[in-house]
């Protein structure tokens, strides 16, 4: 293969992987602004997002009808968290809502290991839409990559056009701003964390959906969400935009690293770099202060 | 109401005194217990007076376990080993203190939780010093292990010690100056409080605390490597101190001893009943998980409960 | 005073607690029952390889079961503690001191992974109880020679080693390299096929690390691809060893893989569909073909299916064995078993082969390593096939070379 042609193969991939970082970074990130919670349990979520899909697909209904099921499943689990986190932890205080949202996690995936059916082990979704290879030129394409950079641009508009047109869009985005402001002009806080945590589901269950044609369905496959925190917090966690770009720097850094580097660099450079980035804006954010 | 206050502690007292006269079994959990609330002391420090929530502190745990096992195999006594890994992991705190001086909240709980990879993936990656995957041992010959029963007596004292100290830097300038920060950031600056000295100190302190701790642990296992220093440790020790009560030194012991606890509740659950063993994947970690849940719901601030002070004799904040 | 009384039921159930380990702890004192042997193991069976621990606690539980079914050994019933370790070092720790000081184990045998049996070892070897066939592929579990080691898996690097040796010789392929996972394992799948190419005067054209948990191949194939690789080995498992050939099939490239034992299992085979077929795997154990399982082997099958409600397969066999070796030796030790009649009965092993066509296994007071061969077997039709007779692999010091 010529070497543009692999590099064009890599940047592809890349995109792909860091869509879905992004989309995950997307949910973690609304999550932490609407509700000051670290949620370490959406990779969870996700997961249970892909095995509905998976239960979805196999049922016969394809992966649109997977999500069917999927997205109302992960966002109501990831809901019933964000309940259960701010009944236990309290509202602003992100320490006790760490350990919570960790033991969710656990018991969400313990849910998912004692299912009949899903168990410990891995399974593979099988559905002709989204796995298989697609050729542009020289460049074999997967048709996940695709499907992932397509759905999260489409996802992102929604969100952009829904967050100024719509109320609620709006009432979320000034809760997100300022929530005793928005309180006094009749944003309802309770309910617009409700909505975070049902949107950020929804979210994870769709990122879920598009990673398991590739890196199948486990009860293990949560762990990629730690890939999302990466990306929300490498661009500062106060845009919705800055966890896509994150994700995709981060998805394409890794790939091309892989690719062209020594081998082993890729994960020691992801969190170096997100180590640095993050000492450094919490340095500029003091100057400005000052 | 303070939470199960002086009939534990006696309780606690009690086992104390059996661990050291029993030896065996009980003996070696309690040495753990030990272990994991000394380590646990320097993060309830950061978390409970700084009001930073750091899920890094498992990477001072693996500073010091490394650098306790690479001090016992060039032939140094276990003493010097020990000392030696609580400065290498106070350093570390330090500078991973002036790194982090602007961070808190939830950029700098993510910020430690990088830290947490890129200690376990350096441990992993520099294989001539840290033995690589295949880690490290703390026994054999030629090695200046100690044996059980003075470890257990080492860990023991080195936690009062470290429990008084921070007792009493909690109450004095460094606390307040943390608490300051914490609490009143604008009041702080506008005071000309400069971050730096006491948080650098507050980190110095967690790495220290972190890495006395980390070398008990592996002393207690007599093996180290990566794995045993993720990020899912990091979470789980600042699970313990959310648990134990973050707000008083005391949660640091509270913490240690619930989780090594309920380990053996379920342990002995399992030898009750066999067929929990048998057929259950996780329940362990699901027992556990709701066991915090339990915890948080009806000791929220964790089991050491604040002490009621003039603070918060008003409306909760 | 809801709280009161919160806070005095937890009291109360730290007191409790507390007072069981107490009393564990003076058990300790007592010895074990006079009409039982117990035996202990450790076993991920939660964790990233529950999908191996839990069959592998089957199989030997099911062994257990029949032993004492048939009147136990010398009227002796054995009785097996099962401990999780989860696949963490410090929790097979605890679990081994436990099954030392409180269950007060005769042994303990197959345990499971490398980095949890690591940690298990000196504390048995301290005690003086015997370390039984560990399910790990490393050279620690016999060697250096302790009277308590005894293990019968040829160690990762061997195995590889000898596969490839067999496949440069079947295929005559050129330039050889690796995909390996970055830990433990895979280095010792790089070590063997390393040490194996310089015996031919060869020398690996590319090695790639990836992650433990990655689950994207593309920069790795890419770069194996560029090194124009003809036969590449795999240091991987499940996932990654079906998402690394997939990725080769994206880009309409078809070296010639070959996986070490940990990727020798049926479950790649189902995952991997026709993604797999060919490939190439090294092993001890043949993985049974339900359809096609001689008659002993299918009434095992079919026993354990009705036992534990799942399909046996590998692990539920290795597990399974374990357990039949040690009660072979245990009845050879006589009705008054000690550590060191147990020894002397395990060192008269000779030939030792199962109903499943496993390597046969022999130990000796100076050989503790009890199988030196393995096979090559491959993906057709979906269903793993042996390709290869038994294949020797370098003996350690002390133990005979396989024919």
């Amino acid at each position: 293969m010529d070497p543009a042609a692999e590099l064009a193969q890599h940047l592809i991939a890349g995109s792909g992987a860091g869509c879905i970082y992004g989309l995950l970074g997307l949910g973690f990130g609304l999550i932490y602004r609407a509700s000051r919670v670290i949620n370490f349990a959406h990779g969870e979520v996700m997961a249970l997002g892909a095995f509905c899909a998976l239960a979805g697909t196999e049922a016969g209904f394809g992966p649109v009808g997977g999500l069917a099921l999927a997205l109302p499943a992960a966002a109501l689990a990831s809901l019933a968290v964000g309940r259960l986190t701010a009944k236990v932890a309290g509202d602003g205080a992100p320490l006790a809502g760490i350990a919570v949202t960790a033991a969710c996690a656990v018991l969400l995936r313990f849910a998912i290991e004692t299912m009949p059916g899903w168990g410990t082990e891995t399974h593979a979704l099988e559905s002709d839409f989204l796995a298989g290879t697609l050729a542009w030129g020289a460049v074999p394409i997967a048709r996940a990559d695709l499907a992932a950079l397509a759905v999260t641009a489409l996802i992102l508009a929604g969100l952009a056009l829904a967050g100024r047109v719509t109320r609620l869009g709006l009432a979320l985005r000034a809760h997100i701003d300022d929530p005793r402001a928005a309180a006094l002009t009749g944003v309802d806080p309770a309910r617009m964390r409700d909505l975070a945590w049902l949107l950020a589901g929804a979210l994870a269950a769709v990122a879920g959906l598009l990673v398991a044609p590739l890196a199948f369905v486990h009860s293990g496959m949560g762990i990629l969400a730690i890939n999302g925190f990466a990306a929300a917090a490498l661009f500062g966690l106060a845009r919705p935009v800055g966890a896509l770009a994150g994700g995709l720097l981060i998805g394409i850094g890794e790939t091309l690293l892989a690719a062209y580097m020594p081998g082993g660099t890729a994960e020691l450079a992801v969190y170096a770099t997100l180590l640095g980035a993050l000492a450094l804006r919490g340095a500029q954010s003091a100057r400005r202060l000052a | 109401m303070r939470g199960p206050g002086p009939a534990a502690a006696a309780l606690a007292a009690l086992a104390l005194a059996a661990g050291l006269a029993g030896g065996g079994y009980l003996q070696g959990q309690l040495l753990l217990v030990g272990a994991y609330a000394t380590a646990l002391l320097g993060l309830q420090f950061l978390v409970g007076t700084a009001g930073l929530a750091s899920l890094g502190q498992a990477a001072f745990l693996a500073v010091g376990a490394y650098a306790a096992a690479i001090a016992l195999q060039a032939g140094l006594a276990w003493p010097l080993a020990l000392a030696l890994a609580g400065v290498a992991g106070g350093a570390a705190g330090l500078a991973v203190g002036v790194l982090l001086r602007r961070l808190d909240g939830g950029p700098f709980a993510l910020a430690t939780l990088a830290l947490a990879f890129v200690a376990q993936q350096i441990a992993a990656m520099a294989a001539t010093v840290t033995g690589g995957h295949d880690g490290l041992w703390l026994t054999g010959p030629g090695v200046d292990a100690p044996s059980r029963a003075t470890l257990f007596a080492a860990a023991w004292v080195l936690f009062l010690l470290l429990f008084l100290a921070v007792r009493n830097l909690q109450a004095g300038r460094l606390g307040r100056a943390l608490r300051a920060l914490h609490q009143e950031p604008l009041a702080a600056a506008s005071l000309g409080l400069d971050p730096m000295p006491p948080r650098g100190l507050a980190m110095a302190l967690a790495g220290f605390a972190g890495g006395v701790g980390g070398a008990l642990y592996a002393f207690a296992l007599g093996f180290v490597s990566p794995e045993m220093f993720g990020p899912g440790a990091s979470i789980a020790l600042l699970v313990m101190i959310v648990v134990g009560g973050a707000a008083r030194p005391l949660g640091a012991l509270w913490g240690a001893v619930f989780f090594i606890l309920l380990r053996e509740g379920i342990a002995l659950a399992k030898s009750v009943d066999p067929r929990l063993a048998a057929d259950a994947a996780g329940l362990e970690a699901a027992a556990m998980a709701l066991a915090v849940i339990a915890v948080l719901w009806l000791f929220p601030g964790g089991l050491a409960r604040p002490r009621r002070t003039f603070r918060s004799k008003g409306p909760p904040q | 005073m809801f709280e009161k009384q919160v806070s005095l039921l937890l009291a109360a159930f730290f007191a409790t607690v507390a007072s069981f380990t107490l009393q564990a702890a003076l058990l300790q004192a007592a010895e074990p029952p006079a009409d039982e042997i117990v035996i202990g193991t450790h076993q991920s069976l939660s964790g990233p390889l529950a999908p191996w621990g839990r069959p592998i606690a089957n199989g030997m539980r099911m062994r257990v079961e029949q032993a004492n079914a048939a009147g136990g050994i010398h009227g002796r019933a054995l009785r097996l503690v099962v401990e999780d370790s989860g696949y963490d070092p410090s929790r097979a720790a605890l679990a081994t001191r436990k099954m030392v000081e409180v269950d007060r184990v005769f042994a303990i045998l197959g345990t499971q992974g490398t980095p949890t049996s690591a940690v298990s070892l000196p504390i048995a070897l301290e005690a003086g109880v015997p370390f039984l066939f560990p399910i790990s592929g490393a050279t620690m579990f016999f060697e250096p020679f302790d009277r308590l080691k005894y293990s019968f898996v040829v160690p990762t690097g061997a195995a590889v080693g000898a596969g490839l040796d067999y496949l440069l010789a079947e295929t005559e392929a050129m330039t050889v390299c690796a995909l390996y996972q970055d830990d433990a394992y895979g280095q010792g799948v790089l070590d063997g096929a390393k040490a194996a190419l310089t015996s031919h005067g060869m020398k690996l054209a590319a090695a790639e690390p990836y992650a433990r948990g990655e689950t994207r191949f593309g920069a790795p194939i890419a770069k194996l691809r560029r090194a124009e690789c003809e036969l590449i080995v795999l240091g991987t498992i499940i996932r990654e060893t079906v998402a690394a050939m997939a990725e080769a099939g994206r880009a309409d490239w078809s070296p010639i893989f070959l996986v070490s034992p940990g990727g020798y299992t049926a479950e790649v085979a189902a995952l991997g569909g026709d993604t797999v077929e060919g490939l190439y795997g090294v092993g001890q154990l043949p993985i049974p073909d339900p359809d096609a399982a001689a008659r002993p082997v299918a009434e095992w099958l079919s026993d354990y299916e009705m036992r534990f409600g799942e399909a046996g397969g590998l692990p539920a066999i290795a597990g399974y064995n374990t357990i039949d070796l040690f009660v072979r030796a245990a009845e050879a030790a006589g009705p008054e078993p000690t550590v060191d009649r147990l020894i002397a009965a395990l060192d008269a092993i000779r030939g030792y082969e199962t109903i499943f066509g496993s390597t046969p296994v022999s130990f000796s007071p100076t050989c503790r390593l009890g199988s030196t061969e393995v096979f090559v077997a491959r993906i057709e039709g979906g269903r793993w096939r042996n390709d290869s007779d038994f294949l020797p692999t370098p003996p350690p010091e002390g133990c005979p070379s396989a024919r």
